[in-house]
């Protein structure tokens, strides 16, 4: 009896959520996509007048273009290049969403150990320059580079002021920004009364509102286009996967990756797959960063840590290895 | 692209030819071009058509099925080109006037073009299509089935830019099977054409944005491709309809087209220092594909054209096929000069390795994927195990060049691809550069020689200098703001 209660309950909750997603005929759809932060951006949305939508999506898309201009490392006149250049002088006000993201970096590297650390950014330049040259970098210049590493070099105070304990610290913000940025994207299609929307960062951060008119949540496949066979609805969640390309070495047998283990201050040396899908894409970006680092075994400890979260491991070829939490997260293979 | 000045008055001639779109008529394309020479061809498909003077053109294409507007076109006075299907070309009757040419679409048999030249006469020109484009865009991290999105999730990765970059070069070195001689002589014309295939609902719509017609545009004038360039019925409705909206976008369009009319990309010689070789290129499309989209100039060498002495200018040269034995003895003469050999498994596994010259050296370096010789003074790298990832392969080419021997480096300009070409006698340097990503960006550029004169132009700015460094034998320039197309003029010249 309480199995057919269940049930009734839980038909009659779709029959509710299925009657208050948005109908095909009633909406039309808007789409803009933009290239930003070394990547294309997409914005769909589902709204009853295309006018409104479409501003809704704008204002959206302008967040994440700003968002760049504050987080960027390239941008010798980004906000973080500035405290990159400052934030050992002292303490210093920095623009909010800076002062937000960054909160949400030291969070991970805490309850990570610092495994995920976005002050690689000095050991990282190592490998990169050295890479140049067709070599793994020396332990000389991995030492040099490692005395400027380390998330616990970081202060921060409340509301927005952050200052470096070492003079030599940058941080790079390529394991989180893209995802910070999608959900401040998704906060303002909200704020807009968007309720059927997904932001696509560069297939690797992606988070939706609701779902598309008629469907009980957007589909994404991971992996690659072709290769890739598994497939989860996405509602009211966000996902990241992230993944490394091993390049060889041009003169020496090795290869290199860029995303270096701090632990070993080298890269690390997984091709698998890594999505993890949580309430937020930023988090989800770090951690799934993170868990291409972390042994599975290790794993399942730190996502413990960040509550409704799941995650799958996808071989370089497309295949499921692992999964935390999936239970009725996978679509059939319907692609 | 030419500008026809056939349906002007001689007074104003010359005064057209500078200002084009000021004298109310742009003749988009015509005159017998050579292959390669830039033109774009507008297609039209709705019933009726908008005046020459209107839409600033004189020339149109027009399915043979619309018949009411074909008649509709030559009573407004243009050049009419008829497209037609291969398997309705014997049951064509050519207009008695206004007709420009024939554009056969699907392929057709030489005797087939043979039997419609003769039909023709020396009145109309033939154009054959060469279907195999992409429309040249920036691809979604989706698929689209049964009108479901299927948002695709993946490592972070470049944009996937879909171009015809590869395609253009593969069909600039390819001989064209079936090709007839036009009345002065030269061959046929073979254009790219390509269908807009919408991705989202959003986009069936609308239609394609007004950017996409102008990267189009701008990807035939930067890789000296001929298009027949296909508008979205909904925007020839709002020209039909006189949209203020439409409007507008077609004059940039225009804009565009005059830009490019220049055909530069025929007057100078394309810059490579990567050479392919293979018999089948479009078996290798794909690895060509991303040589290009990662501004790897190439070049392509039939295997019956190559020799040391072809391969001299070259800095790498990827050997697709199997060598023969004789092609080995290049290969390694190639490398011993100083160049570096690329052979990918299955031409270096298919030959047992006394055939290869350098099997008796200890090589350099071994994995399960690769293998790398030193042979006097340059290299040897094989590729075992195939090239299963081209993306990845033309990333390890960049490697192996080097930054000393890459023509072109580009930073902050992921979706840009570069043409480089060298003015005939070798003083000048020509850059086209192509943004697909439809928004400007101030592109950090760094090109291969010292010049003391950088000039930029492009459809949007006026001729300007830019300051520029010379750094390591290299010029480096900064584009403030490369909205979609553009070139680079680089020269010593005061």
């Amino acid at each position: 009896m309480r199995f057919v209660r269940a049930g009734t309950l839980a038909a009659a909750l779709m029959a509710l959520v299925l009657s208050s997603s948005p109908t095909a005929d009633t909406l039309v759809q808007v789409h803009l996509q933009r290239y930003c932060m070394g990547t294309m951006f997409d914005i769909v949305a589902y709204h009853p007048s295309r006018p409104d939508g479409q501003a809704a999506v704008e204002r959206a898309m302008l967040e994440i273009l700003r968002l760049d201009q504050v987080m960027s490392d390239y941008k010798a006149d980004s906000d973080l290049s500035r405290l990159n250049r400052e934030g050992s002088r002292g303490f210093m006000s920095v623009e909010p969403a800076l002062y937000e993201v960054i909160q949400q970096s030291l969070m991970v590297s805490r309850r990570s150990g610092g495994v995920f650390d976005v002050t690689i950014a000095p050991l990282l330049k190592a490998w990169k320059r050295a890479r140049l040259e067709g070599r793994p970098a020396s332990a000389a210049e991995i030492a040099a580079a490692k005395r400027c590493v380390g998330y616990e070099k970081i202060e921060t105070a409340e509301p927005d002021r952050i200052r470096f304990r070492t003079e030599c610290v940058e941080i790079d913000l390529g394991g989180i920004g893209k995802g910070y940025a999608v959900d401040r994207a998704i906060a303002l299609l909200k704020s807009a009364g968007i309720r059927s929307a997904v932001v696509n960062g560069g297939g690797s951060s992606i988070a939706s509102i609701g779902a598309p008119p008629g469907e009980e949540g957007w589909p994404v496949r991971l992996g690659d286009a072709s290769s890739g066979s598994t497939t989860l609805r996405l509602r009211d969640r966000a996902l990241s996967t992230s993944q490394q390309n091993l390049v060889p070495f041009q003169s020496v047998a090795g290869a290199f990756g860029a995303i270096l283990d701090p632990r070993s201050a080298a890269p690390a040396g997984s091709r698998t797959a890594v999505t993890v899908v949580t309430d937020s894409a930023s988090v989800a970006d770090a951690l799934s960063t993170t868990l291409v680092i972390l042994p599975f075994a290790e794993a399942a400890g730190l996502l413990a840590q960040f509550g409704d979260v799941s995650a799958v491991w996808m071989s370089p070829t497309g295949e499921l290895k692992n999964g935390y939490r999936l239970s009725g997260l996978l679509m059939s293979d319907a692609h | 692209m030419r500008i026809d000045q056939r349906t002007m008055s001689s007074a104003s001639r010359s005064t057209c030819v500078r200002r084009v779109t000021a004298c109310g008529v742009l003749v988009i394309s015509l005159i017998a071009a050579t292959p390669g020479a830039g033109e774009v061809l507008i297609r039209w498909d709705q019933g009726d058509v908008p005046s020459a003077a209107s839409l600033g053109i004189s020339t149109i294409v027009i399915p043979a099925g619309n018949a009411h507007a074909l008649r509709r076109a030559v009573a407004l006075g243009y050049r009419v080109y008829v497209e037609v299907a291969v398997r309705a070309l014997s049951a064509f009757v050519p207009p008695a006037e206004g007709l420009a040419g024939v554009v056969v679409r699907g392929q057709a048999s030489p005797q087939q073009l043979g039997l419609l030249r003769s039909r023709l006469g020396r009145r109309a020109r033939v154009i054959t299509l060469d279907a195999r484009g992409k429309w040249p865009h920036i691809r979604s991290n989706w698929v689209t089935r049964d009108n479901e999105m299927l948002q695709v999730s993946s490592r972070s990765a470049q944009p996937w830019i879909e171009n015809n970059a590869a395609l253009l070069r593969i069909i600039h070195a390819t001989p064209q099977k079936g090709a007839v001689k036009e009345p002065a002589g030269e061959p046929s014309s073979v254009f790219l054409t390509y269908a807009w295939q919408s991705e989202t609902q959003s986009e069936i719509d609308e239609g394609p944005d007004i950017e996409n017609y102008l990267v189009a545009i701008s990807e035939a004038g930067s890789f000296g491709g001929d298009l027949l360039l296909p508008l979205h019925p909904r925007f020839e409705k709002d020209l039909l309809l006189g949209r203020p909206q439409a409007r507008e976008a077609w004059q940039r369009i225009l804009r565009y087209v005059e830009f490019y009319s220049w055909e530069l990309p025929g007057r100078y010689t394309p810059t490579a220092n990567i050479g392919v070789t293979t018999a089948d290129p479009l078996a290798w499309f794909e690895v060509m594909s991303l040589l290009a989209r990662h501004n790897l100039p190439f070049q392509l060498i039939a295997p019956d054209r190559l020799s040391a002495d072809v391969a001299a200018s070259l800095d790498v040269l990827i050997m697709l096929d199997p060598p023969s034995a004789a092609q080995y003895k290049i290969l390694d003469t190639v490398a011993k000069r100083g160049g570096t050999v690329v052979l990918h498994a299955g031409a270096a596994g298919s030959v047992r390795p006394p055939a290869r010259p350098w099997a008796a050296l200890a090589p350099l370096v071994v994995s399960d994927e690769r293998a790398s010789y030193q042979v006097g003074e340059g290299r040897v790298l094989e590729v075992r195990n195939g090239i299963a990832d081209p993306d990845k392969f033309a990333l390890e080419i960049r490697e192996v060049l080097g930054p000393a021997h890459r023509t072109i480096d580009i930073w902050n300009g992921i979706t840009v691809i570069a043409a480089p070409y060298t003015d005939p006698d070798g003083g000048s340097v020509l850059v086209s550069v192509l943004n697909y990503a439809h928004q400007a960006l101030p592109v950090q550029m760094r090109i291969a020689g010292t010049y003391s004169l950088v000039q930029y132009e492009s459809p949007e700015d006026a001729p300007t200098r830019l300051p520029y460094q010379h750094r390591d034998g290299f010029t480096e320039v900064v584009l403030p703001a490369l909205r979609t197309g553009g070139r680079l003029f680089l020269s010593n010249n005061p």
